[in-house]
């Protein structure tokens, strides 16, 4: 977190981050334009470049959205969560790269302009296997560009984080859009069954594992309604690991509610920066820290510490004969409130209410 | 993600569930069948006269600048004809002039009587079918340059054939 504006923080951590993601590029690139001649030995040189920088854009986007339903399923693919989004940048240029070795090896020998004859020289719309797929191309690739230019925390922090979700899911739109331009692209001009079968496992694995996350979410949406005092019953005060959070969804949202110094604090479990889940971070420094991006709040009141400026709504704690309850009406963000507390033996202080 | 954007997403997985396997599913059931690569030009080259062996033995004519070779095919005669070395003229047009055909200038090509039977590229060696009238072997074969509106070479169609005539 800053308060100065940086254009990227770097860190160590962001560096072999990418480090890493360009050395693995590189090497697919290269691999891939070695390869493809000694595999096929009527393949041109250009037309190996095109599909070495396509493939490896089209690769590159089932592992940036692997990330998300992998980090749902098991927390320790975080750290691949953490840099992504220059993992998404690097992928646009990928795709754009692509999409400029085609303007100049297919349309650049006629006599219109190549992004007129990239538009123009296929017009059969009506038809599914000849509709013209490098028009499914250039719609997610106009896509790509648009999430690559609005990734920064420039536009997070001024569209909002819901928001900018919002726009970011279109990535799906450019996904499906990408596999309809493989399938009516390069599956139609090849013969073997190889890129059918990455194509369909591709499809297979980025589907499956977003319905597995999914219906996992949908288990942990169920609300939990309120008794007559308005209070939502949590768990026993044990269930609760210390520096770590229970999560509960009431009154239409997800509420973390955290275990600390013998203190317990309930708070909105939506980060502020890109909507991360705080209760599953842990308490780092008296902090609750978002597994996401590390951005941290005050457990007792919801505001990140001086000079930060986040704030998250917080929630009034009860404790009854050992159990937590929560109120699920929200206190405006940044709001103080007094963390119930924990005696020695969470078992022993039945009737108290703090 | 909040709630709802959750939401959202799971609605769009179950779209992207169904859409995405009904284009995988009609892409690959309506995919064309395509020969192997390798076999597509032999078809295409078989097609265009293209030829990589000549039936009999080469004959060299026009001043060695031409290797010709006899033979049949299902039209009657053939002649297969093999640049020695790549001819640097444009537009190259094979001719069959009988005897009768009015005579003309040494760079010049007649416009009565001449039968175009064919091109040339490079030094590939091409298969031409020839016209039923060459069974006499009187006249000559003209490689005739287009662009540059000028004979290239010309050989007696007889002198290519000899010793032997006829191969039926």
């Amino acid at each position: 977190m800053s308060v100065s504006y940086r254009m990227v923080q770097w860190n160590r951590q962001k560096i072999i981050y990418d480090l890493l993601l360009l050395v693995g590029v590189g090497i697919y690139i290269v691999g891939y334009q070695w390869l493809a001649p000694l595999m096929d030995q009527n393949a041109d040189a250009m037309n190996v470049s095109i599909r070495a920088y396509g493939s490896a854009a089209f690769i590159l986007l089932h592992v940036i959205l692997s990330i998300g339903p992998l980090c749902r399923l098991n927390p320790r693919f975080l750290p691949f969560l953490y840099n992504r989004r220059h993992m998404g940048v690097t992928m646009a240029i990928l795709a754009t790269y692509h999409g400029r070795l085609v303007l100049n090896w297919y349309h650049q020998w006629g006599d219109a302009e190549p992004i007129v004859s990239l538009f123009a020289s296929n017009t059969d719309f009506g038809s599914f296997i000849d509709f013209p797929f490098e028009l499914l191309g250039v719609g997610a690739l106009l896509i790509l560009i648009f999430m690559a230019a609005t990734s920064h925390d420039f536009w997070l922090a001024n569209l909002t984080a819901p928001v900018w979700k919002a726009l970011h899911m279109w990535v799906y739109l450019a996904y499906a859009l990408l596999v309809g331009h493989v399938v009516l692209g390069a599956l139609q001009s090849t013969s073997g069954s190889g890129y059918a079968v990455a194509t369909i496992s591709g499809v297979v694995w980025i589907v499956g594992t977003h319905l597995a996350a999914g219906w996992s979410e949908r288990q942990r949406d169920r609300v939990v309604s309120a008794n007559d005092d308005r209070l939502v019953e949590v768990c026993a005060i044990e269930d609760i690991p210390e520096n770590r959070a229970k999560i509960i969804c009431a009154a239409g949202e997800r509420i973390a509610v955290f275990r600390y110094d013998g203190k317990i604090s309930a708070l909105s479990n939506v980060c502020q920066h890109q909507n991360g889940p705080l209760g599953e971070g842990q308490v780092v420094d008296g902090l609750v820290t978002c597994p996401w991006h590390g951005y941290q709040y005050r457990p007792e009141c919801g505001a990140s510490p001086p000079p930060f400026t986040e704030k998250i709504p917080t929630f009034d704690v009860v404790m009854r004969n050992g159990r937590v309850f929560v109120d699920p009406r929200p206190h405006a963000a940044g709001t103080p409130v007094n963390p119930a507390r924990v005696n020695s033996g969470a078992n022993s202080n039945d009737g108290e209410e703090s | 993600m909040i709630r709802s954007r959750r939401q959202a997403h799971r609605v769009a997985f179950l779209v992207l569930a169904i859409a995405l396997a009904a284009v995988l599913t009609a892409g690959l059931a309506f995919r064309p069948e395509l020969p192997p690569p390798h076999e597509a030009p032999e078809a295409l080259e078989a097609q265009s006269g293209f030829s990589s062996a000549p039936d009999g033995s080469w004959a060299l004519v026009a001043d060695g600048t031409f290797l010709v070779s006899k033979g049949r095919d299902a039209n009657g005669r053939s002649l297969t004809i093999r640049p020695v070395a790549p001819i640097l003229k444009p537009d190259l047009l094979v001719y069959w002039i009988p005897e009768s055909a009015a005579p003309s200038a040494s760079g010049e090509l007649p416009t009565e009587g001449t039968v175009l039977v064919g091109s040339l590229a490079a030094t590939s060696p091409r298969r031409l079918s020839l016209p039923e009238d060459t069974d006499q072997g009187a006249g000559e074969i003209v490689i005739y340059s287009l662009g540059h509106k000028e004979v290239v070479a010309r050989f007696s169609l007889r002198s290519a054939l000899s010793p032997s005539d006829d191969t039926r």
